[in-house]
C-alpha cells in the first residue's frame, strides 16, 4: 500500500529544523534589531524625566541605563537621530516624551556643529520613521520583535561560520533599550570621519538662525519649567579643531548665550573620551560620558532643590 | 481566479468553466501535490530567484561594460535562471493553491532549457502564453499555411508581437525578433535533426539551443539597445578574465538548478518506487528541509518580474 504523505508532518519537522537553526545559523538581525530601533524611539510612550536630543554622536555616545544608574528613579530616554538638527521638528516631539506625572523635567542636548547647520534641518531619519505606514510601524513594533531571529542569512555568512573563518576588522552596532546604540569599531581609525565632515563643511557651516532657533527654545522651555542642559558631545582633537575652523562652531559663545538663555552647560574634558572614528565613542568612553553627564545633572538637581 | 495571478497561468474558458461547474474534492494525495508545488515555488522565487537578482541588477547596472566574455556569459545564465525561477516559481504557487482548491491549472514551464531545438523551448516556456499566441495570432494570420515566405512572416510577426507583449521597449521587441530570426534559421537549415542521433549530440544541441536563448535574453534585460549589443558584442569576443561574476552564492544557486535539470533529464524519479514508505518520510523531510533554507536563504523580497508585464 502507498504511504501518504503528511502535510502536518512536514510541517512539524520543518518547524523543528527552523528553530534549532534560528539558534545556530548567522543571520542577519542587525537590520531588524535597527528597524525596531527606531520604531520603538520614535514611538516611545510619553513617560521619561529626562530626553536627550541631538545626533549620531548622542544616540552612540549616552546610555540612557547608565545615567539611570546614577539618576536614581529618573526615565531616560535617548531621543536622538542621525543627522538630527536642533529645531522645532525635533524640539516638539522631545517636548511630547516627558512625562506629565513627574514634576522635574530635563531636557539635554547634544550640540554637536552638525546640529546647527542647515545640513541636518530636515531632520532626516526622524521625519522617515514618524512617517512610516501605519502596517510598517506595527510590523517593526509587534512582529519582529517575535520574528527576527528567522533573519535571513546568506551563503558566504554560512560559509565563514563552516570554516570559523574569524574577521579581525568589525564594526559592530548593539541596539539598547531607550535609545542608544552602543558602538565599537576594530581597529579603530581616528582620523576616518575627517574626510567627509572636511566635504561637510565645505557646504555647510554653523549658521546664526539655526542657533537663535535653539536659544529660543531653551528660553521657551526654561520658562516652563524644564531644566535645560547643553553639552558638546566629545570627539577627537583634530575633529574639534576642523568642526571650530572650517564649521565655525564657537563652544564658548555658545556656551555662553546658552546659559543666558536659560539653560546649563555641561563643559567636558574631551581628552578623557575616546572615540572609533574620530567622531563617535567607543563603547566604554559612551557609558563614562553617561555617567559624567548623570553627575552633572544630579549636581544640577542639587543645587536648584 | 484567487491562486491565478495576473501574469498567468494563463487558463482557458474551455479548460476551466467545466472545473467551476461542480465542487472538486480535493484527496490527500491532491494536498500534498499541491503543497509541493507551493513550497517549489516559493523556493524557486525566494531564494534562487531573488539571490540571482543583486548579482544581475549590478552587471546591467554598471556605467561602463565589464570587457569580459566569460563575465558576460555568466552574467546572462544568471538571469536566464533568475527569471525562470521567478517566473516557474508564481506560477508553481498558483497551481500549488489552485490544487488546494480542487481545480487543475495547465503546467506553464516544462524545464525550458533541456530544449534541444528552439521550436521546442518555445512548447516548454511559459507554455500557456506561447499557445495562447499560436491559437489566437500565428494560426488566424496562416500559421504554417501558404508560401514558405509567408510562413516565416507570420513566425516573425508572432514573435515580435509576442516581445511587444512585455513591454513598449525597443529591447523586448530586439527579443522577440532574435527568437524568430532563430528559428527561421533553424526551420531553414533543420540544424537540430541532425544532432538528434545520439546523447552527446543531444547534449551539444542543448547548448546551442541555450546559448542562443541567452543572447536573446541579454536583451531582454538590457537597459537600451546599445547596452545589449556592447554584451552581446563582448561575450563573442572571447577575452577578459576568467571570472563568472557570480560569487559563491550564485554559483551553488545556479548549480542547484542544473542539478535540478539534469536530474529530470535523466529521469532518475521515474525510477524511483515512491511508494515504498522510506521514500514517503525522505521526501516529507525533503520538503521540510526546503522550507527551513526558504526562511533563511530568502534573497531580499522583489515583485514578480511578470508583474510588470
Amino acid at each position: 500500500m502507498k504511504m501518504q504523505r503528511n502535510i502536518p508532518i512536514t510541517l512539524i519537522i520543518a518547524t523543528v529544523l527552523v528553530v534549532t537553526l534560528s539558534f545556530l545559523l548567522p543571520t542577519q538581525q542587525q537590520k531588524q534589531l535597527a528597524e525596531i530601533f527606531w520604531t520603538e524611539k520614535t514611538f516611545a510612550p510619553s513617560k521619561y524625566d529626562l530626553i536627550l536630543i541631538g545626533d549620531s554622536r548622542t544616540y552612540r555616545g549616552v546610555s540612557p541605563d547608565e545615567m539611570e544608574k546614577k539618576l536614581t528613579g529618573m526615565k531616560v530616554l535617548n531621543f536622538a537621530y542621525s543627522n538630527g538638527g536642533l529645531n522645532p521638528t525635533i524640539f516638539d516631539a522631545a517636548e511630547k516624551k516627558l512625562s506629565t506625572e513627574n514634576q522635574q523635567k530635563i531636557i539635554i542636548l547634544g550640540v554637536t556643529a552638525n546640529c546647527i547647520t542647515g545640513y541636518t534641518q530636515n531632520n532626516e531619519q526622524f521625519t522617515i520613521e514618524k512617517n512610516r505606514p501605519r502596517e510598517e510601524i506595527i510590523e517593526r513594533r509587534y512582529l519582529n520583535p517575535l520574528l527576527y531571529r528567522f533573519a535571513p542569512t546568506t551563503i558566504d555568512m554560512v560559509k565563514d561560520w563552516i570554516t570559523k573563518k574569524e574577521t579581525h576588522n568589525y564594526y559592530s552596532s548593539i541596539y539598547n533599550n531607550n535609545g542608544w546604540v552602543e558602538s565599537n569599531k576594530y581597529p579603530a581609525d581616528t582620523t576616518e570621519a575627517i574626510e567627509s565632515y572636511k566635504k561637510d563643511f565645505t557646504s555647510f557651516k554653523v549658521e546664526e538662525r539655526y542657533i537663535e532657533t535653539m536659544l529660543n527654545q531653551v528660553n521657551t522651555w526654561n520658562k516652563k519649567g524644564i531644566l535645560v542642559v547643553g553639552f558638546r558631545p566629545p570627539v577627537s582633537q583634530p575633529m574639534r579643531e576642523l568642526e571650530d575652523s572650517m564649521g565655525l562652531y564657537n563652544e564658548s559663545e555658545i556656551a555662553a548665550r546658552f546659559k543666558t538663555a536659560g539653560g546649563h552647560w555641561i563643559n567636558l574634558n574631551m581628552s578623557e573620551y575616546k572615540t572609533y572614528d574620530g567622531s563617535h565613542l567607543q563603547k566604554e568612553s559612551a557609558l563614562k560620558l553617561s555617567s559624567d553627564l548623570a553627575k552633572q545633572v544630579q549636581k544640577l538637581l542639587d543645587s536648584i532643590n | 481566479m484567487f491562486p491565478q495571478l495576473v501574469a498567468g497561468p494563463i487558463v482557458r474558458a474551455k479548460i476551466m468553466l467545466p472545473q467551476l461547474l461542480k465542487i472538486n474534492p480535493v484527496s490527500r494525495e491532491g494536498m500534498w501535490t499541491g503543497f509541493r508545488f507551493i513550497v517549489k515555488g516559493f523556493f524557486k522565487k525566494m531564494v534562487i530567484a531573488d539571490n540571482l537578482a543583486p548579482i544581475v541588477v549590478a552587471a546591467f547596472g554598471q556605467p561602463e561594460i565589464t570587457q569580459s566574455s566569460l563575465y558576460w556569459w555568466g552574467i546572462s545564465i544568471a538571469f536566464a535562471f533568475q527569471i525562470y525561477c521567478d517566473f516557474a516559481g508564481y506560477s508553481d504557487i498558483a497551481r500549488g493553491l489552485a490544487k488546494w482548491m480542487g481545480y487543475e491549472f495547465p503546467d506553464n514551464f516544462n524545464h525550458p532549457y533541456l530544449s534541444t531545438s528552439l521550436r521546442e523551448f518555445w512548447t516548454r516556456w511559459h507554455i500557456t502564453l506561447s499557445t495562447w499566441f499560436r491559437d489566437y495570432v500565428y494560426i488566424p494570420i496562416g500559421g504554417n499555411k501558404g508560401s514558405k515566405f509567408r510562413q516565416h512572416l507570420n513566425l516573425w510577426v508572432t514573435m515580435i508581437l509576442s516581445g511587444f507583449w512585455h513591454g513598449a521597449e525597443w529591447t523586448y521587441i530586439v527579443w522577440g525578433a532574435l527568437h524568430a530570426f532563430f528559428q527561421s534559421f533553424e526551420r531553414i537549415t533543420n540544424w537540430p535533426s541532425y544532432l538528434l542521433k545520439n546523447k552527446f549530440l543531444q547534449v551539444i544541441s542543448c547548448l546551442l539551443v541555450m546559448m542562443q536563448v541567452l543572447v536573446a535574453w541579454v536583451f531582454f534585460r538590457a537597459e537600451s539597445i546599445s547596452q545589449a549589443w556592447e554584451i552581446v558584442k563582448t561575450m563573442f569576443a572571447f577575452t577578459g578574465s576568467l571570472q563568472l561574476g557570480w560569487g559563491l552564492s550564485g554559483t551553488i544557486l545556479i548549480s542547484i538548478m542544473i542539478l535540478n535539470e539534469t536530474i529530470v533529464a535523466s529521469r532518475i524519479k521515474e525510477k524511483i518506487k515512491w511508494e515504498k514508505p522510506i521514500w514517503a518520510w525522505s521526501e516529507m523531510i525533503f520538503y521540510s528541509m526546503v522550507i527551513a533554507i526558504i526562511i533563511f536563504f530568502r534573497g531580499e523580497g522583489s515583485e514578480f518580474i511578470y508583474f510588470q508585464f
